[in-house]
């Protein structure tokens, strides 16, 4: 490294400008960084909200009958899976059955037509 | 509320950064204060010595900060991340001014005023240099004042500019000579102040 190099090195860093930030342009960004804070406050209540406004005790009765209807749904939903996926399988049965049966025939066709 | 600005200033930048997107007005009093000087120089000089247009950089980049602290990249060091950003915005800024046409060509830049710079004083040889160095074109001036003012190293450089070390190294040396090489011929008075051999 040169000397020039050196003198860069030691006096630059320390160099100063006559310039300072407004005030004005500062108290802009903190607003920002208010609304940001206010909008990330906003969704965390919208989440938040309808959970703690269901674990407040009013309307209790209807909340419960709500649970209830909730819970039937479900057991409900995952009957007529277990129906569905039986059928399905029922399904696939046959089919299996049925190609089977196919390619018996079509063997039997095909050794027919070659011994006869 | 102090007991968070004390907290604060234990924290890394990009620790403050995250407090920032959480609405912590200590964070960021902090980060400002720690970048706002450092980036208001880096682009007077960058963009032409221009004070406003200097201020109303600072002012956007930390509209970014606030607004898209997303677009953060953690694999690099804040320090780096911002000032590959105000580089970024520097370019624009040149490429929007159509500032290519009108720069000197760093092949040449050997036109000085004629200041008196016999002085002992540091300064006047410092306010040459910048002169001179406005005859360069951006990334010359660019690597020269991250690896000068901001201190940075050349691999920190690389990432910024997004060039490769060897170019930054070549860039840096050539800048220097062509430096010294114009003081030497036109400013004779300032060879012994300034180091020059």
């Amino acid at each position: 490294m040169d000397t020039f190099d050196n003198f860069l090195n030691s006096n630059l860093q320390s160099d100063n400008i006559d310039l300072d930030l407004d005030n004005s342009s500062f108290n802009q960004l903190h607003y920002m960084v208010n609304l940001n804070a206010t909008k990330s406050e906003v969704k965390k209540n919208s989440i938040f909200g309808f959970l703690t406004d269901f674990a407040s005790p009013k309307f209790i009765v209807a909340k419960l009958a709500f649970v209830v209807v909730l819970f039937i749904l479900i057991i409900g939903n995952k009957e007529n899976r277990v129906n569905e996926s039986f059928v399905f399988l029922c399904d696939s049965t046959h089919i299996q059955n049925n190609s089977f049966d196919t390619t018996a025939t079509y063997n039997n066709q095909v050794s027919d037509s070659l011994f006869n | 509320m102090n007991l968070n600005l004390f907290r604060n200033k234990d924290l890394t930048d990009e620790e403050l950064l995250i407090s920032i997107s959480n609405g912590n007005n200590d964070a960021f009093n902090n980060l400002y204060s720690r970048y706002k000087d450092r980036l208001l120089y880096y682009f007077y000089r960058m963009l032409f010595q221009d004070k406003e247009l200097a201020k109303d950089f600072v002012q956007e980049i930390f509209i970014k900060i606030i607004n898209k602290p997303h677009l953060y990249n953690p694999n690099m060091k804040f320090s780096t991340w911002i000032f590959s950003v105000a580089n970024n915005m520097c370019k624009n800024e040149y490429r929007r001014q159509d500032i290519r046409k009108n720069t000197i060509s760093c092949e040449n830049p050997d036109t000085f005023n004629n200041e008196d710079f016999s002085d002992n004083n540091h300064e006047p040889a410092i306010k040459l240099i910048f002169t001179q160095l406005e005859r360069f074109d951006e990334s010359h001036k660019s690597a020269f004042l991250l690896k000068y003012r901001e201190g940075f190293s050349i691999d920190e450089i690389s990432n910024v500019l997004d060039l490769p070390v060897g170019t930054i190294k070549s860039r840096l040396f050539y800048t220097r000579k062509k430096l010294q090489e114009n003081i030497k011929n036109n400013h004779p008075e300032l060879i012994e102040q300034l180091n020059l051999q």
